[in-house]
């Protein structure tokens, strides 16, 4: 008796289980269904809201009565760059911009631009945009070190040793022989990293300002480059000045660590509260120009900045920006 | 009515051919998983949190056979008064602020004489450890809270509350290995009581008759990338495929020792070594810019306390 007790007991639960696992599932997918709606909706707005951005494919628009922002993300061949033209106008920073991503060049020290024509299984190599080194008061392309540019991403130099700089091409997981000290290997992964990878990713960012002043900040990347580590920026309209000290006005976007880890279908998700409302900005505060997602070559997190040019890494050489969220007016 | 019967009895052979295909799958299903079974070999092993390597309370969690009770500590408490950190006992109150700690004890070279370098004289709790804001790579300054700071200042996500040993001690993890004889390996770690939102990672701590002055050397665990951020509710997992059967097929060279989790508190990682203590001008030290807080016995004899 008291075993079939058990029994009936177990069984219970077991349902009462399977429908707390249904029932949040279902949720799940109503949530999901939901931010689809919204953003399928905002969308369509596009098409009839004069106020919303329309620069160079950039998909934006804000309701003002909610407080929402949506922006889709596109993925670009650098900050503020797709095909080596500026995705939009960063206001008083105008079309700065840089290039971080080309293609592959077997036959010369530098990679070919990437450009609409370039074939989608040419391979994406480093570069080192003379742009970005001037805009940084940075030394000249001609002073870097010539190894560092045209690398197939897949086999930019990881570190190995105690000094946190003994950078060198790790081979895959899977075809590395176990236990060798100080010559690890890198995540298993398949194959190169092409044009048509790297131009197939996807983001969607929703911001929610709330009465308090902070904001919801919801990021959904899809295709990424599956099991790495990206990062989250903000790009400001502030009043710094060019050439910049540090990075400019780019910031951790809504906090330290703003780094993303992609799963193994490429999928990585941000929920985050920002310290401020992008659409409804305090006396003091800065328009919030653009957000964007850095790829990682190197896997490596870089602390409060996007990577350390004293020891002549580089966005473009061991940061790539991958996806580009305009958000200026 | 012979119509009728006709339509029935094509139901009845619909409801009882989908019967037999359900039969069928289930079947195969079922052999399915039970060749799967025999194919693979499994090994879990449950972890509580730690707090160093090999170390729980400043004492041994495993006792090795060669390497005996090899370990050191990365966290201590916060000293209310500043300076040097205070020890961490199964009676230190849980509301104790967790704080860096370099255990200048280590039997690892290199490291003992490094003490000058660390945050040890002042060792800040782990919410102000110092973090790298600049492009040079050595200046480190601390850091608010994401909600308390302003617009342009570099924050951390969170609140502005320290983590506490009572925090730190939450943390648990279940780390699980599937060899398949196909020669397809798995490790899966699934972490639960973590620091929210902080970024995580996983290293395989194994001895090399290659560098015997060391008694472990780390690698990433399945390759560099073995990287985590923990969710809001401080839950993490991690999948990866490994090139050997870990643990369950051991190297005589090259024993496995241990799997361990450590939060980077300073938001930096190093690729392929969890900390870099020659780093030019400022070492990263264990405990100075990262911790253990899960570390998973794996092999080398001896018995866990």
């Amino acid at each position: 008796m008291k075993t079939n007790m058990k029994y009936q007991f177990k069984k219970t639960s077991h349902r009462l289980c399977y429908a707390s696992v249904l029932s949040v599932a279902m949720i799940g997918l109503v949530q999901a269904a939901n931010f689809q709606q919204e953003s399928q909706q905002i969308n369509k707005q596009l098409v009839v809201n004069t106020n919303s951005n329309n620069l160079n494919n950039t998909e934006i628009t804000r309701n003002k009565k909610h407080k929402h922002m949506f922006i889709k993300g596109i993925a670009v061949t650098g900050f503020n760059r797709l095909y080596g033209e500026p995705v939009t106008n960063l206001g008083k920073f105008g079309y700065f911009g840089y290039d971080t991503v080309a293609v592959y060049n077997p036959e010369g020290e530098a990679p070919t631009k990437l450009n609409k024509n370039s074939s989608a299984d040419d391979l994406i190599a480093t570069i080192l945009d003379p742009d970005f080194l001037q805009s940084h008061g940075l030394k000249s392309l001609s002073e870097v070190p010539p190894e560092l540019i045209n690398v197939p991403l897949r086999n930019v130099g990881m570190n190995g040793g105690l000094d946190g700089l003994s950078y060198a091409t790790r081979t895959s997981e899977l075809e590395h022989q176990p236990y060798q000290p100080f010559t690890p290997s890198q995540a298993f992964h398949t194959g190169d990293i092409t044009v048509e990878d790297w131009m197939s990713a996807e983001g969607k960012l929703k911001i929610t300002c709330k009465k308090n002043g902070t904001a919801a900040v919801h990021m959904k990347l899809e295709n990424l480059i599956p099991h790495r580590l990206y990062s989250a920026w903000g790009f400001f309209n502030s009043d710094e000045q060019m050439p910049f000290g540090n990075f400019g006005p780019v910031r951790p976007f809504a906090g330290l660590p703003n780094m993303i880890v992609s799963d193994d279908h490429g999928n990585g998700d941000l929920k985050r509260v920002l310290n401020f409302c992008p659409m409804d900005l305090k006396d003091g505060e800065f328009p919030l120009g653009a957000v964007f997602v850095n790829y990682h070559s190197d896997v490596e997190m870089h602390g409060g900045v996007l990577s350390f040019t004293q020891f002549d890494r580089y966005p473009g050489t061991v940061t790539h920006t991958q996806l580009f969220f305009p958000i200026s007016e | 009515m012979s119509q009728q019967n006709n339509i029935k009895q094509n139901i009845d052979n619909k409801y009882k051919r989908n019967i037999l295909v359900g039969l069928v799958l289930t079947n195969v299903m079922l052999s399915g998983f039970a060749l799967a079974e025999e194919n693979v070999r499994v090994r879990t092993i449950e972890a509580d949190a730690a707090t160093g390597w090999n170390r729980r309370f400043e004492k041994p969690i495993h006792i090795f056979d060669d390497i005996t009770d090899f370990g050191f500590s990365t966290v201590r408490i916060r000293n209310p008064d500043g300076g040097r950190p205070l020890p961490i006992t199964e009676n230190t109150p849980h509301s104790a602020l967790i704080s860096t700690y370099f255990d200048a004890t280590t039997r690892m070279p290199i490291l003992p004489s490094m003490e000058g370098f660390s945050l040890n004289s002042n060792a800040p709790a782990l919410n102000n450890a110092p973090v790298v804001l600049s492009r040079d790579g050595t200046t480190r300054t601390s850091i608010r809270a994401h909600l308390e700071a302003g617009q342009m200042e570099v924050s951390h996500v969170g609140s502005s509350a320290d983590i506490t040993l009572g925090d730190w001690l939450k943390a648990k993890g279940k780390l699980t290995i599937k060899c398949f004889d196909n020669g397809e390996n798995w490790l899966h770690i699934k972490m639960t009581g973590l620091v929210p939102d902080r970024h995580y990672s996983l290293w395989d701590w194994y001895s090399s008759a290659h560098v015997p002055d060391f008694p472990v050397i780390p690698t990433a665990a399945g390759g560099v990338g073995s990287d985590v951020m923990s969710d809001s509710q401080g839950n993490a997992s991690y999948s990866v495929q490994t090139n050997n059967c870990l643990p369950l097929s051991i190297d005589e060279q090259a024993p496995t020792r241990g799997i361990m989790a450590i939060l980077h508190w300073e938001h930096q990682s190093h690729g392929a070594t969890p900390i870099a203590p020659l780093y030019p001008n400022q070492p990263r030290l264990p405990g100075d810019s990262a911790g253990v807080q899960l570390w998973w016995p794996i092999a080398g004899g001896g018995h866990a306390f």
